[in-house]
Order: C-alpha cells, then structure tokens, then sequence
C-alpha cells in the first residue's frame, strides 16, 4: 500500500521514489496544482475523502504519505 | 465501438483517442494523454476563481478536433479590468464565479459594461463562463455557455466546498471533467474555426444493421440506437448542415427504402445529395463536394467500412471520418459532440442552403435550354439588393467571412465585433449582396470591405459565397458591391488588396479577367449592373 503510495506521488511531481521520501525534502516540481491533482488521484484511487482542514495541512510529499496511510488504516 | 479516423498517408490513427474520449474517461487518463499538435492558437482565459483543473483535462478533446491551443492566464480579477488583455489572442474566455460580488444584479450591472468596454479594444471571439448564475447577453461575437444544465444533471455532485481552499473554486472535480469535455469538443471549436458544412453517410451497416441489397427493405435492423442516430442526423440537416450519402447500393432499393420504410427517420428529402452507386466511394465524396461546391474539409464522413473510411482519407487527408461500429448509439454520441457539428445561435441562412444547391441543378437544366446568356440570366428572374452599413447583417457577413475558402481576396476573418467597429468609422463601408431569383432566395451572399485613403478606396476584402458561383452573376455581385462601395465613399479610384491563398484560384481568376476590365493602369474604376437583365436595388 505504502509502495502504491509513493508511486503516485513520485509519478505526479516526476521524481525518482527514494528521493521523495527523504526527510524535508520537497522536490521543486511539488507545486499547488500538483499536489491538487496528486490529491484528486489519491482520494480516487484509495475511494478516501480528506476533509478541508487536511487538504490544507497535506503540504508536503511526507505528509501525503502519512495522512493518506492515517485515512487507510482508520 | 465509435472511431475517429485520422489516418493521414503515413498510417496515424487516432483510434485510441476517439475511444477513450467517448468511454467516460478518467481524469488520471486525460491528465495522462500527451498533446501532439502545435499550439498555433492562443486563449486567454480571464476569470476570478480557478481554470487551471480544467484545462488540464482539456487537450485531448482539443486534440480530437485537431486543435492546439496554448492557455495563458490573467490574474484573478473580479473588476475585471482586462488591463493585461492579450490583443492578439485568437479568444477570450470569462471564467468568472457570480458568488464573489455582493449581489447577482451587481454582478450584471458590472459585466455588461465591462464587456462593453472589452468590445471597443478587443474584437475575437469572447466566451463567457458564468458560474452561479444564469446570465443572456446579445452581444456581437460573445457566446456563453451556461453552467446551469450541468449543475442540474449532477446535483450535489456539482459543487465541492470542501476542496475548494485548494482549488480555488467551488467547482467538483467531476463537474470540471465534464465542462472540459463540453468547451473542449463544442466551445472551443466553435470559437476558433469556421464550422462543418456536410456529414456524408453510408447506409448498409451504419443508419442500420444488414445489407440492404442482400437482406431487403424487410430483413434489415433498426435498432434504437439507430433511430437515435437518424434523429441525431435529422436534427443536423434540419439546423443547415447538408446530409449526404455515399452509398454501394442500388440507387431504386435506397429511394425505395427511404420512402416505404416507415420505421426509417431520415426520408429522400432531408438529403441534399444522394450519391449512390458501385464506384469507389472516393469518387463518391468527390461528386459530393463538387455538387455542394465545397471543400472536403468541411465535411465529415460516416461509415462502418474501415476500408472505405481509409481509402476516403487516404484521398482526401482533410476530410473527417467516424467509423461506426455495431453500437449506433456510440455514433451519435459522437455526432451530437463533434467538433464542427455544434451551434449555438440560427446561423443566419444555413437553412436556404439546401434549397440553394438543389436549385443550381434546375439552373443547369434552364442555362441548357437557353440560347445565351442574356436569355439565361432574364429568365432567372434575377434580384440584388446592395446595402451599406447594414448592423444587422453584420452576423451573417461575419459567417461568411469565417467560411469562404475559394472566393475571398484576402482571407480577413472578420469578427461580428470588427464588422461592427467597421461599420462605425467614417472612412470605412461595409457592402453587403443579398440574392434571389424565380428559383430560391439564396439571403446574403457576398460582401466587400472598403477603406478611403486619399481619396482611393482600399479594397479590404471581398468575399462571395460558393453557393452563388457558377451562376454568370459574379461581375455584377462583386463589381456591383465595389462600385457601391466607392460611391459611398465618394472615391473614383480603387486599389485592390489580394493575397493567394491556397483555394483562392477562382477569386485570383475573377480579378484577372473581369475586375480588371473595369480598372484602368492609374486606378480608375467604373462599372454599371446591366440592369435591363436583372432587378437591383440598393438600401
């Protein structure tokens, strides 16, 4: 799950996955309308739903990662 | 299973993307799809809440249409000041949310006189997008897609408030789906290129299941997505475009099916041309244009045959195609949202151009019967009437523009906007030809532009429809249309602006051999109607 993941995100900003996830990395390519359509494609493929607060807070790669596997294991 | 085919002579197809455009595509998919065609158009979208999402769906289905469009973007403007209008934009579109002004009426009061004001400095085509409101506006060039049939089909789907701090609109991520899908296949298209003029069909497996030669009037299948699809094409032929057939059939079993079949439709009398019989179905749509008078890019081909489909484009590399499978209701979902195929206001005197075409045979058969010309022409019983200036014409003068290919001198455009901003100078006449005759009443077919300079009358433009060619009438149309123009003007000389294009050969030939008759090596110009052969009138 966690590897599916990390696969959108990385095809969405278009870097490699072992770089996404390094700590306080946000690749340049992670701008406002990408992270808008990584978000679409996240709560599309996982059938979840982040509530505004969380879309707002969701503004880095890591915290995707993390509030997404949250939703899922919820 | 519905295809675009857009085979071009090294073998690419566009299969894949008619399927996936007509299969409710994702937008993982769309986002996924990579653009091939040059961005040759430029849009520019002015709005106060969020586009962005939409256009990154959009492309495939400009694509579908063979349109490139490059999107720029101005800054979130609720005064809408246009101060960074992009002037050499090919259009404009409005994206405007209602909610973000005090009040609907406020929100009117603001954008009509602001489109007001965008009209006097900008004169493509503007498309306005109102979301929250409904909003009618009759203004020269403007189109407005409403937002409201939308929202009702979806309901709370429509709306997603919950994303909107991220997105920066209020729009669902669904409801941006479907309008790119409707500004890319209808709007767009509608703004940026002249429409389609004929579908041509096939009959034996495509208006219904069976071979009609094989199967009789009684053995074939109309199944409700057939019905579908001639309703569809019914309701193409009723709004001006002119439904033909290429068909490989006995020309009696068609007419006959037409006729008795009382399930079917389409009858005889919703084709303008009925091209039926065993030769090559190229030499089909090649009779077809030649009788229409058109070029085959104007037209869109319908058939079930891949073979046929591929030997028509691979002859004619402009012509739309649709292959249609066993499923006819997948072609007329593809008919209804075609590029080309949509419009949105009567277009002028689309519905005479039928009866106009069909009538040019009758003039065929009474110029045969004819000892000359001058008989010809007064046995026409020929009217023209000339006016100047004439605003309320400036919609139809506008189409006309947009649509001529073969008899236009300098390929100008013109907007309803710029017409209107024509008509308004001084120095500058606008010369519009309507035409009848014992026959039809053919409405507007010509108009010529004109600019006093010194006293000489600059030639902008002049342009004639195809549908009044061929009938020995062009030296008093266009030359009759000049030397109103020039009187109007009060000039007695004429420069005459003309750049070759690639189907202006008949326009070049007319000014070769008959406008230069009249025009002397120092620029004079004189020409007289020969009115003891026809009726004219002036406004």
């Amino acid at each position: 799950m966690k590897e599916q993941i990390i696969e959108i995100i990385a095809n969405g900003i278009k870097v490699p996955a072992e770089e996404l996830m390094e700590k306080g990395n946000i690749p340049e390519s992670w701008d406002s309308l990408i992270r808008v359509e990584i978000l679409f494609e996240i709560e599309d493929s996982f059938d979840i739903c982040f509530d505004s607060e969380e879309l707002i807070s969701i503004n880095t790669p890591v915290k995707l990662l993390n509030a997404t596997l949250e939703k899922l294991e919820a | 299973m519905i295809r675009l085919i857009n085979f071009d002579v090294g073998g690419n197809m566009n299969i894949e993307l008619q399927e996936l455009l007509f299969s409710s595509p994702t937008r993982k998919q769309l986002l996924d799809y990579t653009p091939t065609l040059p961005k040759k158009y430029t849009v520019q979208v002015f709005r106060n809440h969020s586009f962005e999402f939409v256009e990154h769906t959009i492309y495939a289905y400009l694509e579908y249409g063979q349109l490139g469009v490059n999107f720029e973007y101005s800054g979130y403007d609720d005064t809408l000041s246009f101060i960074e209008l992009n002037t050499v934009a090919d259009a404009l579109i409005l994206w405007l949310d209602v909610s973000r002004y005090h009040s609907e009426s406020q929100f009117r009061d603001l954008l009509i006189s602001r489109i007001k004001y965008l009209r006097s400095i900008y004169t493509k085509p503007v498309l306005l997008v109102p979301f929250g409101a409904e909003v009618c506006i009759n203004m020269p060039s403007l189109l407005v897609f409403n937002l409201q049939e939308i929202q009702a089909a979806m309901g709370s789907a429509f709306l997603d408030e919950r994303a909107s701090a991220i997105t920066g609109t209020s729009l669902s991520r669904k409801a941006m789906l479907v309008i790119a899908k409707e500004l890319g296949l209808r709007y767009i298209p509608a703004l940026l290129r002249p429409a389609l003029k004929a579908v041509v069909v096939d009959f034996d497996n495509t208006l219904y299941s069976g071979v009609l030669g094989e199967d009789g009037i009684c053995g074939i299948q109309l199944t409700d997505g057939h019905i579908r699809l001639q309703k569809q094409l019914k309701k193409l032929a009723e709004s001006g475009i002119m439904l033909c057939a290429a068909s490989k059939n006995e020309p009696q079993d068609i007419v006959e099916l037409l006729e008795k079949n009382s399930d079917f439709v389409l009858r005889q009398s919703d084709f303008t041309k009925l091209c039926i019989s065993w030769q090559p179905k190229t030499q089909s749509i090649q009779e077809i244009a030649q009788y229409l008078n058109i070029g085959v890019d104007s037209m869109v081909f319908v058939d079930d045959n891949i073979g046929e489909l591929k030997a028509v484009t691979m002859a004619f590399p402009q012509i739309k195609a649709i292959h249609a499978e066993e499923d006819a209701n997948k072609t007329a979902d593809v008919l209804s949202n075609f590029p080309g195929l949509t419009f949105f206001a009567t277009e002028g005197q689309m519905l005479s151009r039928k009866d106009d075409i069909i009538s040019n045979e009758e003039r065929k058969k009474i110029m045969a019967k004819a000892d000359n010309k001058t008989d010809y022409l007064k046995s026409l019983g020929i009217s023209l009437e000339f006016q100047k200036n004439n605003i309320n014409s400036a919609k139809r003068i506008s189409e006309l523009a947009n649509k001529t290919n073969q008899f236009i001198f300098n390929y100008k455009r013109y907007s309803e906007a710029e017409l209107y901003r024509s008509i308004e100078r001084e120095d500058m006449v606008v010369i519009s030809v309507s035409l009848s005759d014992i026959l039809s009443d053919s409405g507007l077919i010509a108009a010529c532009v004109g600019r006093k300079e010194n006293d000489v009358v600059i030639l902008e433009e002049c342009f004639m429809s195809c549908r009044a060619m061929g009938r020995g009438i062009e030296d008093a149309v266009i030359l009759g249309a000049i030397q109103y123009a020039a009187e109007t003007l009060a000039c007695k000389m004429l420069h005459v602006c003309f750049q070759d294009g690639p189907r202006n050969a008949p326009a070049k030939l007319f000014v070769e051999t008959y406008l230069r008759k009249y025009l002397t090596a120092d620029g004079y110009f004189s020409y007289q109607i020969p009115t003891e052969l026809m009726n004219v009138k002036y406004d």
